[in-house]
Order: structure tokens, then C-alpha cells, then sequence
């Protein structure tokens, strides 16, 4: 299902309509930033990768900057967020494949972000994000973290919304399930 | 009415937006507006000024530390010490090694030329100069495209 966000090239570059243009992008790239932000965050589990992979994306709107309606550009940036983050996720599996001892999964790895984040249920929450599956994942991070509506989330994955709404119930049950699990194996 | 899946995950949700709320303001405080270029312009002068005043109390430093305030010759300065010692140790660089050949090659030209036709050591008049002169100046071009051959 293709969504209203109808990309199209910025003409010219040095004609005023292409500043206005640029000017706004500009604008929503900072608005935007939050959320592109926590979204990453929702991906990644790890504020300095999603810190990295928000300028990323911001890098990437740049470099293919769009005309768009206002309210498609929220959905539009969150989008190319989520597409770095997958990449992102490919190049560390692949990374960890052929130098495990270099790449260790973040959760393990000792940063200083890590070290900061003394609250064992938000680390709980976040491993339990990350060990899903990639199609319920992504459905939840768009909601919880990019707080994006059902109808947003299924234009930005191209699904129907029902199928958004199943995939993110199968997620929240996941996630229970797994913090839960956590707790108890944390008790014994 | 709630289910208990609805109250766990309200749980959760908190946590989650714990979390959001704690890595935005992280991520808030590391991000500092650039300075302008005119405040780093009023901050360079004073930071090199400072540097500078440093760098010639370490220089005075260094000078008073010397043992009985010995005056410093040119060849205790770092850039000099290394010619100082090969002079010293009687190692003349490749350099100074040609020039002395080349000086004492036309040292002996010099005599073997002059030693028939000047008898005495003494020069007596102006045109005994002059003719000194130009022989020196001759033989010392001979000399130098000789060496040059």
C-alpha cells in the first residue's frame, strides 16, 4: 500500500523556491529530532549508537532532500531512521559473523552510556525489545518509541492496519513474557 | 475492565518512557551551541598570550637550573650541539671534508705558481699586489673547473 508521501526532486539548487524548500527541511529535520532520536534508541537499545544513527538519517535527508505535505514529513524522516537502523543491524550481524571478538552485541559491550543506566527494568525492557523478531519490533519501536498512529505505522511498513495492531499486541506479549522471565530467573 | 497483561504492560510503558525521557536529556546535554567566531577570536588572543608567557618561564627556568650560572655558548643550543660534537670527536661532515680538499688543492697551486717568480715573502709595491692579485684570482678559477672536471 503506498502511502500520500509523494516524493519529488528539489529543483535547482541557487533558485529562492529551492532555499524556501531547503529552509523547511531544515526546520522539520530539527523538529524532528526527538523523535528521530528515541526511535533509534528503540532499534538500537544503546543512546550512543542512536545517537550515531540519528545523524544518519539527518545525513541521508540531506542528501535526498524531498518536497512533502507538513504532516508527511514526520513519517518520511522516522522512515529513513528506521531503514539506518536495520542497516545498521545488518552490518553489526555481519560484523559479528567474521569478528566476534571485535563486535560484541552491545548489550554486553561497556560504555559509558551503559554504565550510566543504573535501572534494571528499563535494561530488562530494552533487551526484551531487541531479542524480538524483526516484524514485531519494528511495529513496536514505531509506536512506543516514535509514537507514531496505527495508521502511520502502516504506511511506513506498507501493511494494513490490522495486521499492524496484531503485530504489536504479539510484541507487548513478547515483551511481558520476557521481562517477566527475567525477574524470576533474577530471583532464584 | 483491565486485564492483567494491560496493568504488566502499563508497567512496562513507564519503564519505556523512563527510559526515552533519561536518554533525551543525556543526549540534550551533549549537544552545546558552537561558539561564534568572534568569542573564539576574543578567547585565542588571551590562550596565546598565556601560552607564550609559559613557554618563556619554562625557557627561564631551564637557564637559571644551569649548574654555577655558566655563560651558554652556541654550541650547547639543541640545534648546534650535533655540529659542536662531530667537531669535537674530529668527525667533519662530507661537506667540510670537500672544502678542505678543495683549499688545500689550491694552497698548493697557490705556492707552486708564486714560489719562481715572487723570491721574497715581502711585497714591496702596489703592481707586486695587482699581479699577486689577478695570479690568485686565475688560479683559483683554474682550480675550482679543475675540481669541477
Amino acid at each position: 500500500m503506498q502511502n500520500a508521501m509523494t516524493i519529488h526532486a528539489v529543483p535547482g539548487a541557487g533558485s529562492e523556491k529551492a532555499e524556501e524548500k531547503r529552509e523547511t527541511l531544515h526546520r522539520h529535520l530539527l523538529e524532528q529530532r526527538r523523535d528521530v532520536f528515541l526511535l533509534c534508541l528503540g532499534f538500537t537499545g544503546n543512546p550512543s549508537d542512536a545517537r550515531d544513527l540519528a545523524q544518519e538519517t539527518f545525513a541521508r535527508a540531506l542528501a535526498r532532500p524531498a518536497v512533502l505535505p507538513e504532516e508527511a514529513y514526520r513519517p518520511w524522516l522516522l522512515r529513513i531512521a528506521r531503514n539506518a537502523c536495520i542497516d545498521h543491524e545488518r552490518r553489526r550481524r555481519i560484523r559479528r559473523i567474521f569478528m566476534p571478538r571485535l563486535a560484541p552485541d552491545e548489550q554486553d559491550r561497556q560504555t559509558p552510556d551503559n554504565n550510566l543506566d543504573r535501572d534494571l527494568g528499563i535494561a530488562r525492557v530494552r533487551a526484551a525489545i531487541r531479542s524480538l523478531s524483526r516484524p514485531l519490533r519494528e511495529v513496536l519501536v514505531l509506536r512506543e518509541y516514535g509514537e507514531l498512529s496505527y495508521r502511520e505505522i502502516a504506511a511506513a511498513l506498507d501493511l494494513k492496519q490490522g495486521t499492524v495492531m496484531s503485530r504489536l499486541n504479539r510484541a507487548r506479549d513478547a515483551v511481558i513474557r520476557m521481562v517477566k522471565e527475567e525477574c524470576h530467573e533474577d530471583q532464584q | 475492565m483491565k486485564t492483567s497483561n494491560d496493568r504488566e504492560w502499563a508497567d512496562i510503558r513507564r519503564l519505556i518512557e523512563n527510559d526515552k525521557a533519561g536518554a533525551w536529556a543525556e543526549m540534550d546535554s551533549h549537544v552545546h551551541p558552537a561558539p561564534s567566531s568572534a568569542s573564539s577570536r576574543r578567547r585565542f588572543y588571551p590562550r596565546l598570550a598565556a601560552a607564550a608567557v609559559v613557554l618563556l618561564a619554562i625557557v627561564g627556568l631551564i637557564f637559571l637550573s644551569r649548574p654555577g650560572n655558566d655563560p651558554v655558548t652556541i654550541d650547547q643550543l639543541p640545534f648546534f650541539a650535533s655540529a659542536g660534537k662531530s667537531i669535537a670527536h674530529g668527525e667533519p661532515s662530507p661537506r667540510e671534508r670537500e672544502m678542505g680538499r678543495r683549499l688545500a688543492g689550491w694552497i698548493t697551486l697557490v705556492n707552486r705558481e708564486a714560489s719562481p717568480s715572487v723570491p721574497s715573502a715581502e711585497i714591496s709595491n702596489d703592481k707586486d699586489i695587482k699581479n699577486r692579485e689577478t695570479m690568485l684570482e686565475r688560479l683559483f678559477l683554474e682550480s675550482t673547473q679543475h675540481q669541477e672536471v
